[in-house]
């Protein structure tokens, strides 16, 4: 640490601090969803509190996906499409998470307390 | 005092039109194309609105039945020899051959019959093992009648006509989103229309752009229609040149004025994998990004400055890096 000088010092402390006001910049966490937008095909969208633990059917093209919200997340947990590509996409919690069901067409999309998309393009 | 006069005129003219409440955007949502279209319009007034919304569900309508591949519509007739091609069907085929042209059959319209004998024609593909080699060689070799399947293609040239309809009924404003696929006019009242990109491999937003004027956005995904046979995942983004799925993207996405030309690119650029930037450059595609197999980001310079990235990717390459052939 001998050859280590005060002015080395003072360059790492600067370093450093640049990291973390680059990384406090770039970083931009997720926002909390409050509410599940859910639209089909075959019904009108439904909206629903991400607050309250639930589960709905909604009625799709081939017929009715089963939606869960729980613990502030949202997930499909039935579908009667063969790949269940729907049900491999998990849990959605944060504004703008999004899953579909191409084939029942049906999609769900967490949404926060102010819009930051107009459209999600998948 | 005339001039106070006047400029008190002035004064009160603009209050009064920043006084006008905002236009309310209408929405509307149908399955069309084999998916799902949502409509965003900001019109003069809601009889007018209602107007733009039956029309654009009538376009969208007449493009799913008269352009599938299968059925009983007039691309379905005229591939099983029922029907000539009327002029509009013509019309499509002969932009589809072009294309193919112009992306070295990356892009194929005759690609139908090995889109069958992969069971991605139907919704819904029947569980079951891919087609043996032997079909495909036969496919390969052009021993198959050929069948002309727009798929990659219909969407976009459906978006196109939807935005021309509405600009020709005086609409300014609006968004179309059709099965992820979205084509805007205008802007949202004021701003640039926000889209966000959808993360191909999980549910969050991947990056976020800003569309505005004619402009529309298509991604080719492996990620929506695919089967696993033992083990191995198949999507339905087929090689003309090997037969088989694509390999080595995830996600390839095209930013373009045309809707159309946006659809057969990203399909077309999908499949070249690894050799992307030429092809795109042949296109006319300045906006492109390529999301590869193992999570890095290739993009053009173009649309590298208009994304935002909420999710950042593994590695990001700018295409003017990327050698033209590797």
């Amino acid at each position: 640490m001998r050859y280590l000088r005060p002015a080395d010092y003072a360059v790492i402390a600067a370093a450093t601090l640049l990291v973390v006001v680059l990384a406090a910049l770039a970083w931009r966490p997720a926002v909390t969803g409050t509410r599940v937008e859910i639209r089909s095909v075959a019904q009108d969208t439904l909206t629903l509190d991400l607050t309250v633990d639930t589960e709905v059917r909604v009625r799709g093209r081939l017929g009715d996906s089963v939606i869960t919200v729980a613990d502030g997340r949202v997930r499909f947990t039935g579908a009667p499409c063969r790949n269940r590509v729907c049900l491999a996409s998990g849990w959605l919690r944060a504004a703008d998470d999004f899953a579909a069901c191409v084939p029942n067409g049906v999609t769900v999309r967490v949404t926060g307390p102010a819009a930051r998309y107009d459209s999600i393009h998948y | 005092m005339t001039r106070s006069f006047a400029a008190a005129c002035v004064l009160f003219a603009v209050a009064a039109a920043g006084c006008r409440p905002a236009p309310e955007p209408v929405h509307d949502r149908f399955p069309a194309l084999g998916t799902l279209i949502d409509v965003t319009l900001y019109a003069d007034d809601p009889e007018h609105g209602a107007h733009a919304l039956r029309e654009l569900r009538a376009l969208f309508a007449e493009a799913g039945h008269d352009w599938a591949a299968w059925g009983d519509g007039a691309l379905a007739r005229y591939n099983d020899g029922a029907a000539a091609a009327d002029a509009g069907l013509q019309a499509l085929l002969d932009e589809a051959a072009a294309l193919e042209r112009a992306s070295g059959g990356l892009f194929n319209p005759a690609i139908g019959a090995l889109t069958e004998l992969w069971g991605f024609h139907r919704q819904e593909r029947e569980a079951g093992p891919p087609p043996d080699d032997d079909a495909i060689r036969l496919w390969l070799n052009g021993e198959v009648p050929p069948r002309v399947d727009l798929g990659a293609f219909a969407k976009g040239v459906a978006l196109r006509h939807a935005v021309s309809r509405l600009e020709g009924m005086g609409v300014r404003h609006a968004l179309i989103n059709a099965g992820g696929d979205i084509a805007v006019l205008g802007d949202a009242n004021g701003r640039p229309w926000r889209i966000g990109l959808r993360d191909p491999r999980g549910p969050g937003v991947f990056a976020g752009v800003e569309l505005s004027g004619r402009e529309a956005i298509v991604t080719s995904g492996d990620y929506e229609r695919a089967f696993e046979w033992e083990g191995v995942r198949y999507h339905h983004i087929l090689d003309p040149r090997t037969g088989a799925p694509a390999r080595g993207t995830v996600a390839f996405t095209v930013i373009h004025h045309d809707p159309a030309l946006a659809d057969a690119a990203a399909t077309a650029l999908f499949v070249a994998g690894d050799d992307w930037p030429p092809l795109a450059q042949r296109l006319g595609v300045d906006d492109a990004m390529r999301v590869t197999a193992d999570g890095h980001v290739e993009l053009t310079a173009t649309m590298d400055a208009r994304l935002r990235f909420e999710l950042l990717p593994r590695d990001k390459v700018i295409v003017d890096a990327i050698p033209a052939s590797r």
